[in-house]
Formats: structure tokens, C-alpha cells, sequence
């Protein structure tokens, strides 16, 4: 697919994506952000003048010539990880001596 | 009571340390005393936890074994895990968030005897160039208090030019410690992508993100560097390949220095042209045999690393919804939805996250979006591509490269605050070193008059990845030959 032109960045696909990304703006912050987003956008544009016909995508550095093949797997056991009284004590409602913690009623929504 | 612990290296300290020359204890207290006198003044700490640091300097006093950071106070900024602090990230999503485990680096420095004193104020998960960004207030740069330390490292850097610590660990992804270093007249080292574990660390852009300190000596760096380094169980992404030997080189006779023109013409201003020529006459003094080279996707590096990073950005944040993680909104009620999930979820990342980091997500959200991924994403991956290429045609001419780190020197605070574009050219020089995940060192270059004012600048030696030692050593040749190692800092004479 051809790089959009510059002008096809339109609010309404940037709000489209602050819903996706769960952010619940305001009617005038959404306009602001979606504006400033949208001025970096037509900004970032000047990358459709770099020709990458034929370029494959690099997504990570991870050096290809390295073996990593074996190395990085360990063995397939069960180690030690923190008792779970330190991870129920960040929970902001859990219980003292109590094995749960209280969440906000969810069952049954659609996300 | 010794009370010049605050103008050595951490180096230096050590040994002091190590020998019974000088206390920890009265190193660590006095350390604590000024910290606190001079935090409000800088607003370098986000947490601080005296009681601990002191309790384990009385524990390394009595230590019969002396590593080598023995008794040395460090910062870690705050999106790093120092078991039992506040690693908010500098943001209300995670306010009050006090980590149950350190990170692998923590564990390594303090291993070697390193006390933490707190965690550092940064750009809010570690999204600006500048540290205004925080939810916490912005940063001052002790170098001058009405400008901007850099970011997004900025209390890490505030608190090592405030002589506060001789070290602290920051993170850099765009250029978030070697800019800062420049600002604030420090030396920092990003190293080669994977060489340090980032377990612990909470990732912004993974392809990115690296784990990198900073200090008032180059020494220094390569001394937290080559305790921080070497593979970890617990981080797959980290390089299994073993750090090399020290290099030693006096002077730089026999290796061939790149200036690549583009970042050569990025300054903006007069005075850092003159500046950065004062290094390039400071490699050709020392030895070094230099070439001028030629990086043409400079120009692009800005929009290639932040497509690539808000993209990752978006995903690595999503996390946070107040229900796994970050903090929960309470007052989502009033909608019509009382207890509906995907409410809740919207009103905590809608309070909890800031205006960049919004702004961030937003654009990384909508550039890996159907019918737009492949023009924005994927492109901006082959840039990449390119980008690294480019760096590989320089090595075909040159030992390292040589340039400046920033197109200027520290900004006034909200200079650049109302315009990201503006703010995003800071980083004009560190992303195309970031995007092809290459090792470099920002040194400490002249200083620089600008609005009347003296003002630190920086440069930045970059080398072939793996290549990190080469890279701290002509940065350390290069310092000497300049005489900024032992630039006057007047935060040293700020007493707490």
C-alpha cells in the first residue's frame, strides 16, 4: 500500500484510535490531541521520500549473526518467584490473611 | 567529618572507601543532608529513602569484602526497580508504586558495594526531551535553574551535575541519557542494544530501550558499565557476548575518525559549531586520522524513531488499565456504565496517563492501525533498515565517528513545551545511533556561550556495535585533550 498522503490523516481515525487505546477524551481534549497528532503525522510524511522498494523491515536489534539459538532457553522447570503475600501486597484490595483481592464487578460486559 | 565526598568520581570514592580512608557512613550521611537541603531546589528525586541508605551504609562500614562501588551513593531513575522504592515512572499511573524486586542492574551495583540514595524524576515513562513532562513537576538544571536538564534521564542527570551522587543510572531509547549529559556538562554511555539486562525496567520501546548511566567521568562510565554488563536469565533479549578487554590507548594514533557532515550542520547556533570544531581539533591533536562522512537519513531519523517507538509504546503501555496494573479511577460512575470494565479501564488510563504520554499512544495506536500500518509502520521499519546500512557504509571508512550529541544547548523550561515538533528536534542527533542500536558516548565538549550564558555542550563518539569500550576510550582521549574533565562546575560549589 502507498504511504496515505498527508492530507488523509483524518481526526475522525485518530479518535478511532484513542478508543482503541482505551483513552476516554473529552470532547475538547480530543480535539486537541487529535490535532497535534495529526500536525506530527503531515510532519513525518518527508519518510515517503525515502524509497524502500525491496528493504526489509528491521523491527529489533537483536544481533542476527549472534547465536542465540540454545543459550537463552533454560531448562523447562519451576523456579522460585516472590511468595504471594509480596505481590498481594501491592494490590490496593487485598486483605491481610485473606488468599484474593477485591476488583471492581466486571463479569458480564462486553470490552 | 570529610566533607569534599561530593567533588570525586565514584571512582575515586571507592578506593577511598575501600581503603578506610574515608567513612561510608559519614559519606552516605552527608550525601543525605545536601540531597535533601538542595531537593527542592532542583527537584531531581521522585523518592527518597535516607533511613535505608544509611542502614546499609553502618552494614558496608562493618564489611570485610569491599566491591567496587564500595559505599558509593547512586541514583536510579525511576522507571528502574530498587526493591522497596517508588518506581512511579514519573507518572500518577503509578504513583505510590514501590517495586517488590530490583532490577538486575540494581542488584549488580549493589553487589559491588553501591548504596541508593532514591529514584530520579524523568519525563513521565520516559516520554520528553526536556523533563517537563513528569507528573511530578519538572526538573531544573543546576547549571542554570530556569533551564531544562534534558530528558528524558533529567533528575538522574540534575542529581549527578548537582553533585548530589557521582552516578546514577538513567535509560535511553531516543537519546534520553546522552542528551541530558550534554545539557547538564556530564558524561553518559548508551551501549550497544542488549548489552546490559533491562529486567526491571520498564519498557517504553522495547527495539529501543537501553539501560545506560551517566557520571562526571568517563571512567566511571566503564566502571558501572562493566559491572552492569553480561548475560541474565532473567532478560532473553540481553547479548550472551562477553563484554571485551579494556582497550588502552594514550592518545588516538592509528584510528580514523568519521565526522559525518549532516550532524555537522544540524547546529544551529555559532557558538556550538566553535565548540564542536574544538573537539574535532582535539582528535586531530591526538592523533587521529579524520574523514568527513556522509549520513543522509539524519534527516529522517526524527520521524523514523518516533513512528517506531509510540508504536511500541502503545502496545507496552497497555498494560496499565488500573486493574493489573497502575492506578484505578474511581469516580467513572456518572456514565451510565456504573462497573462496566471497558469504562473503568478508559477513566484510569484517561487520569493516570499525561498529555505526551496520550499523545504518544494515540499515534502509535493509529500508525499500527488497520489500513495504516503499512504506510506508516512498516515504512518507517525499513527506514530503519536503511538507517543502519548507512552506519554500516561509515564503518567501511572509519574506526568510530565523531559528532555533536544535540543541535543545542539546554533549552529555557517551557520553551518547547506547547510544541512536541519542537521538542522532538532535540533528538535530531542521538536517534539515528538509537534505531541502528550502536554504543556511544557523550563527552563532556567546551562550553558554550548562548544568551549571554555559559552553558555545557556534548559531544558523541559512536562506534560499531559490541564496540562499546572503544567508544568510552576516545571519549576519555578526547576529554583530556579538551581539558573538560575537569570542567568548573558550579553546582559543586552549592552548599547543602
Amino acid at each position: 500500500m502507498p504511504m496515505s498522503d498527508p492530507h488523509s490523516v483524518r481526526i475522525s481515525d485518530l479518535r478511532n484510535a484513542a478508543q482503541l487505546a482505551r483513552l476516554d477524551l473529552a470532547e475538547d481534549e480530543a480535539l486537541a490531541l487529535c490535532g497535534e497528532v495529526a500536525r506530527i503525522l503531515e510532519h513525518f510524511t518527508t519518510l515517503q521520500a525515502v524509497p524502500v522498494t525491496g528493504v526489509e523491515p528491521y523491527y529489533t536489534a537483536v544481533d542476527a549473526s549472534e547465536d542465540r539459538s540454545s543459550a537463552d532457553v533454560r531448562p523447562d522447570e519451576v523456579q522460585a518467584s516472590l511468595p504471594r503475600a509480596a505481590w498481594l501486597d501491592l494490590a490496593p484490595n487485598a486483605r491481610a490473611g485473606e488468599e484474593f483481592l477485591r476488583v471492581p464487578k466486571a463479569i458480564g460486559d462486553a470490552l | 567529618m570529610r566533607t569534599d565526598w561530593h567533588r570525586l568520581d565514584a571512582t575515586q570514592l571507592a578506593h577511598e572507601h575501600q581503603s578506610g580512608a574515608r567513612s561510608v557512613v559519614d559519606t552516605i550521611a552527608a550525601c543525605c543532608a545536601r540531597t535533601q537541603r538542595l531537593q527542592p531546589r532542583w527537584n531531581a528525586y521522585l523518592a527518597l529513602d535516607c533511613e535505608r541508605a544509611l542502614a546499609r551504609a553502618h552494614t558496608l562500614e562493618r564489611a570485610v569484602t569491599r566491591g567496587r562501588l564500595h559505599g558509593v551513593p547512586i541514583a536510579v531513575k525511576a522507571n528502574l526497580a530498587v526493591k522497596g522504592l517508588e518506581s512511579s515512572c514519573a507518572s500518577r499511573m503509578l504513583a505510590g508504586w514501590r517495586a517488590p524486586y530490583s532490577a538486575t542492574v540494581v542488584e549488580r551495583l549493589e553487589a559491588e558495594g553501591a548504596v541508593v540514595i532514591g529514584t530520579t524524576n524523568m519525563d513521565e515513562y520516559a516520554m520528553g526531551s526536556s523533563g517537563e513532562s513528569s507528573a511530578f513537576g519538572a526538573t531544573r538544571n543546576p547549571w542554570d535553574e530556569t533551564r531544562a536538564p534534558g530528558g528524558s534521564s533529567s533528575g538522574s542527570a540534575a542529581a549527578v551535575a548537582g553533585h548530589l551522587v557521582p552516578l546514577a543510572l538513567g535509560s535511553d531509547t531516543g537519546g534520553s541519557v546522552r542528551q541530558p549529559a550534554a545539557w547538564c556538562g556530564l558524561a553518559g554511555f548508551k551501549p550497544t542494544w542488549g548489552r546490559i539486562s533491562r529486567y526491571g525496567l520498564v519498557a517504553y520501546a522495547s527495539s529501543l530501550d537501553c539501560v545506560a548511566p551517566l557520571a562526571r567521568s568517563v571512567r566511571d562510565l566503564e566502571l558501572a558499565l562493566e559491572i552492569m554488563a553480561g548475560p541474565d536469565a532473567r532478560d532473553a533479549t540481553c547479548s550472551h557476548s562477553v563484554l571485551p578487554a579494556p582497550v588502552h590507548y594514550k592518545d588516538l594514533e592509528g584510528l580514523v575518525l568519521g565526522i559525518p557532515q549532516e550532524w555537522r550542520e544540524a547546529l544551529t547556533d555559532g557558538p556550538s559549531r566553535v565548540a564542536f570544531e574544538a573537539c574535532v581539533q582535539a582528535a586531530r591533536a591526538a592523533g587521529a586520522r579524520l574523514v568527513e562522512v556522509s549520513l543522509p537519513l539524519t534527516r529522517h531519523a526524527v520521524s523514523c524513531y518516533y513512528l517506531l517507538a509510540t508504536v511500541e509504546a502503545a502496545s507496552n503501555l497497555a498494560r496499565f488499565d488500573g486493574l493489573r496494573y497502575g492506578m484505578r479511577a474511581d469516580d467513572y460512575s456518572g456514565r451510565g456504565h456504573n462497573s462496566s470494565l471497558a469504562v473503568s479501564i478508559a477513566a484510569s488510563r484517561t487520569q493516570g496517563f499525561g498529555s505526551e504520554v496520550k499523545r504518544r499512544i494515540v499515534l502509535g495506536t493509529y500508525a499500527l492501525s488497520a489500513g495504516h500500518a503499512d504506510a506508516w509502520h512498516a515504512h518507517a521499519a525499513k527506514v530503519r533498515t536503511l538507517v543502519c546500512r548507512e552506519f554500516d557504509d561509515a564503518w567501511r571508512q572509519c574506526d568510530a565517528l565523531l559528532g555533536p550529541t544535540t543541535p543545542f544547548p539546554a533549552i529555557r523550561l517551557g520553551e518547547r513545551s506547547h510544541d512536541p515538533l519542537a521538542l522532538y528536534a532535540c533528538d535530531a542527533l542521538t536517534t539515528p545511533v538509537s534505531l541502528a542500536g550502536l554504543p556511544a558516548a557523550s563527552l563532556r565538549a567546551p562550553l558554550v556561550l548562548h544568551d549571554g550564558v555559559q552553558l555545557p555542550s556534548g559531544a558523541q563518539v559512536v562506534t560499531q556495535r559490541g564496540a562499546d569500550r572503544l567508544s568510552l576510550r576516545i571519549a576519555e582521549v578526547l576529554e583530556a585533550q579538551l581539558g573538560t574533565q575537569a570542567l568548573p562546575s558550579p553546582a559543586a560549589e552549592v552548599e547543602a
